[in-house]
């Protein structure tokens, strides 16, 4: 897509070039000087003379307009000029020095400044230095450090775990050359996102007037908590672009009908009621054209674990992103994808994600990704349930514990203070998966959750899996590639080749009769590994 | 898999009772606990040789491989490259450093999405002097590109634009174009499919022998080690338990880890076998 067409951007950049054209006319020329008191024509109408009326003193607001734009701009520029030209090297230089006393120092200052009542400095600083557009601007510079400090640090504390920094350093790149050439161009996005905010803020639309006490308050009030919002930190950030798994809402502990269901040859039907949780009929994706899933089909019902294989691009990914409604920018789907018995493809995005909050949850391969590199895990897994459920913190933080236990991380020998970086690849993988069975959904989507683990490690997580859909009746659709794993587990198998499914079938079945080709191969390859 | 025959021993990276502690705290002020990632690990890896590692999860074979490459410094014992200590006070000694390149598991974050694949693969010449330039430079990324099967003209590419498989290949690409004397892959093909993984192990072995590389391969996948490396270790938190030629270890493992870690292993049912419930009952 060619910018021109996004309507947003055109519009956003047409009242931005309005703005700045106001302010550098209003340098040579306003309709009116803004200052003249013109008092027997106070509160004039909108006119053709004065455009937008006149204040209570004759001013022409037009003018004060234009001229007020000069301002807001100035404080925008400045103001965010200073947050960021100061806090994202802090942010920047914190994370190369993690965990150092550096690191703490600039963390601590950044908290005390936070901490702070915005207002208060605002008044301090005016009443030290009297008030003035450039104490504005001061101030709510001084704001905007820490916003974009905690920012940059988030981001790029995330980045120096992926391996392409360790790679850079493995070639003896200096820190400083790293954060550099390394670093921040991979946050450049989202700094301008968050100074776009913050000088939206600082320039809050207002007629000229740079000493009047109110507006300045106001805005430097708004700072820092709009900042907050956009920190890395917030929950909604946090997850990334993955949603986060969820959960039906519902309490630790077995339900109380936490029957085990019969799993081994197919599902139960306890009472003859439907069983069925997902079907997915017909489905086919095109992606700008291009077909990428042909007709597939499959079910799952309640308590049954469906193994999705194939090789890699075979389209197992891409179903099961259409399940989640994750689907990428310029895919269409055709067909149906019922969730007990609610088609997802109808649904609109918020409903979906109601639907991912409550009834459907994943586990993505990528464990670094999926976790928030400036918070210990426990912290993590305890929001993901509290964002869920409305349990008290305590009682959350508890079961985190215990579900960091499940996974083999008991508290003991992995304190709930350990950040994502103390731990090891599989360590991380797991937290990844504590956090996607803490909520237990009633669908979970497991795209290859055990590649980073060894085979003893795999069958104890394996096994967990199990006991969940034994034990809570969750459907679990397994994706991997690994047919050794999908043979020990898994009801039914489902082989994708090229965007379509080839072959499917009851495990032991499937594997005894190898009807197509295809499964042949992946079976012979298999065997061989 | 066929590896060329091993050449005549003679001592290339020596690691004698290392030991790594982590240093872990429990809040701003909380306590401090050390935990000893490595314990007494010794070993010696010989020109030409392929040595393999593995062990379970969070044993410490990243941790070794950190130590290794001089990312992180040691509590205990040496780190020798040639006699050359891989890490001197403080920081990673720069001459061994060039001799050493590593491959790492994940195929979507060993790059930096922003660069292209001739910045990307060049970027181990930073540890030269006098790194090649203009037409040798160009010339090098060809050569480094066409060993591992890509095409010359791939340099001209962004990462996003290859498949995993693709990316480890450049991957391994970027370790080889200095020419190290020692690589060390950690999980280099854990995250790639059954075939994608033995096509990037065969690339591996036909390496081997066009040249004959020295390397440390990691992995917590045996029937990987089996397919590519002349001897093997086994780690179990943090010590070294068991260390032989990778077909005897494989088969008459002696150390009950090494025996669990096989047992483990989970295989495709026999078809003409009569079907039985899986053994992972809890
Ligand atoms: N930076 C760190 N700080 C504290 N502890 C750490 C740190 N990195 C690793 N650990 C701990 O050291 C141990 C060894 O970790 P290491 O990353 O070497 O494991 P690994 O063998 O590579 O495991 P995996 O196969 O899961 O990647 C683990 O118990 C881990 O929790
Ligand atoms: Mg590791």
């Amino acid at each position: 897509m060619k910018w021109y067409q996004s309507r947003s951007l055109v519009i956003g950049a047409a009242l931005s070039a309005l703005f700045v054209l106001a302010a550098l006319v209003s340098l040579v020329w306003t309709p009116f000087n803004y200052e003249t008191l013109d008092i027997p024509n106070k509160l004039q109408r909108p006119g053709s003379l004065h455009w937008f009326g006149t204040d209570h003193f004759g001013r022409d607001i037009f003018s004060m307009i234009m001229a007020g734009a000069r301002i807001s701009l100035a404080v925008a520029v400045l103001a965010v000029g200073i947050g960021m030209g100061i806090g994202v090297p802090l942010g920047l230089w914190a994370a190369a020095r993690s965990g150092g006393w550096l690191d703490e120092f600039i963390m601590r200052g950044n908290d005390l400044v936070f901490a702070f009542p915005s207002l208060v400095i605002a008044i301090l600083i005016t009443a030290t230095f009297g008030p003035g557009a450039v104490n504005a601007i001061i101030a709510i510079g001084i704001f905007n450090i820490p916003v974009f400090a905690r920012l940059t640090r988030g981001a790029a504390l995330g980045l120096w775990e992926r391996d392409f920094i360790l790679a850079a350093r493995v070639a003896s790149k200096s820190r400083l050359r790293i954060s550099v050439e390394h670093v921040l161009p991979n946050i450049t996005s989202l700094l301008i996102v968050q100074g776009t905010i913050s000088s939206a803020l600082a320039s809050w639309p207002r007629p000229v007037s740079p000493t009047s006490g109110s507006g300045r308050s106001r805005r430097a009030k708004l700072g820092p908590d709009a900042g907050r919002c956009a920190d890395a930190r917030h929950p909604c950030f946090a997850s990334g672009a993955h949603p986060r798994p969820s959960h039906r809402g519902d309490r630790a502990g077995p339900q109380p009908d936490g029957r085990r269901l019969a799993r081994s040859d197919g599902p139960a039907h306890p009472g003859g009621a439907p069983m069925t949780l997902l079907a997915v009929e017909n489905l086919s994706v095109d992606i700008h054209g291009t077909p990428v899933l042909r007709d597939v089909g499959l079910t799952l019902d309640k308590g049954q674990i469906v193994a999705l294989t194939g090789e890699s691009g075979s389209g197992k990914s891409m179903t099961s992103l259409s399940i989640m409604g994750l689907l990428p920018q310029g895919a269409t789907a055709r067909g149906r994808v019922l969730l007990e018995g609610v088609d997802l493809l109808t649904r609109t995005e918020p409903q979906l994600c109601a639907l991912r909050g409550r009834a459907m949850g994943m586990i993505f391969q990528e464990p670094m990704t999926a976790l928030n590199p400036v918070h210990s895990i426990g912290r993590q897994v305890a929001e993901t349930i509290r964002i869920h459920t409305a349990l008290p913190r305590a009682e959350a933080r508890e079961q985190a514990a215990a579900m960091l236990d499940r996974v083999g991380l008991p508290a003991h020998r992995f304190a709930l203070s350990r950040f994502p970086h103390e731990l090891s690849g599989g360590q991380r993988q797991r937290v990844g998966l504590a956090m996607a069975i803490a909520l237990r959904p009633r669908l979970l989507i497991a795209d290859e959750p055990t590649t980073a683990l060894d085979v003893t490690t795999q069958a104890q997580i394996l096994d967990l899996l199990q006991g969940l859909v034994a034990d809570f009746g969750m459907g679990l659709l397994l994706i991997t590639h690994d047919l050794a794993v999908v043979s020990q587990i898994a009801d039914r198998i489902v082989v994708m080749q090229k965007g379509a499914v080839v072959e499917h079938g009851a495990t032991r079945a499937l594997l005894a009769e190898q009807r197509h080709p295809y499964s042949r191969m992946l079976i012979g390859a298999a065997r061989v590994g | 898999m066929n590896l060329a025959p091993r050449p005549a021993a003679v001592p290339l990276l020596s690691v004698t009772g290392v030991a790594r502690d982590y240093i872990h705290r429990t809040g701003l002020f909380g306590r401090a606990t050390r935990f000893r990632a490595l314990q007494d690990v010794t070993f010696t890896l010989h020109r030409g040789e392929r040595l393999g590692l593995v062990g379970e999860s969070g044993c410490g074979k990243s941790t070794l491989t950190r130590a290794l490459l001089g990312l992180d410094p040691v509590q205990e014992g040496s780190i020798t490259l040639d006699g050359a200590p891989v890490f001197t006070d403080h920081h990673a000694n720069t001459a061994v450093r060039r001799r050493m390149q590593v491959v790492f598991q994940d195929p979507y974050g060993s790059f930096n999405p922003r660069h292209r694949v001739d910045r990307l693969i060049t970027e181990p010449f930073h540890l030269l002097d006098h790194p090649p330039q203009g037409r040798a430079r160009a010339a090098a990324v060809a050569e480094a590109l066409e060993a591992v099967g890509m095409a010359a003209s791939d340099a001209e590419k962004f990462i996003h634009e290859f498949s995993g498989g693709q990316r480890q290949r450049i991957a391994i690409a970027r370790a080889l174009i200095i020419k190290p004397d020692v690589i060390v892959f950690d999980e280099a093909v854990s995250a790639l499919d059954v075939s994608v993984r033995a096509q990037v192990l065969d690339l591996l072995a036909d390496l081997c022998r066009r040249t004959p590389l020295s390397y440390l391969f990691v992995s917590h996948d045996l029937s990987v080690v089996r397919s590519v490396t002349d001897r093997v270790m086994v780690m179990q938190a943090g010590r070294i338990v068991e260390a032989g030629p990778t077909e005897a270890v494989l088969t008459a493992p002696t150390h009950p880890y090494t025996r669990a870690l096989i047992a483990a292993a989970p295989v495709l049912p026999d078809p003409q076998r009569p079907p039985h419930e899986p053994a992972s009952a809890p």
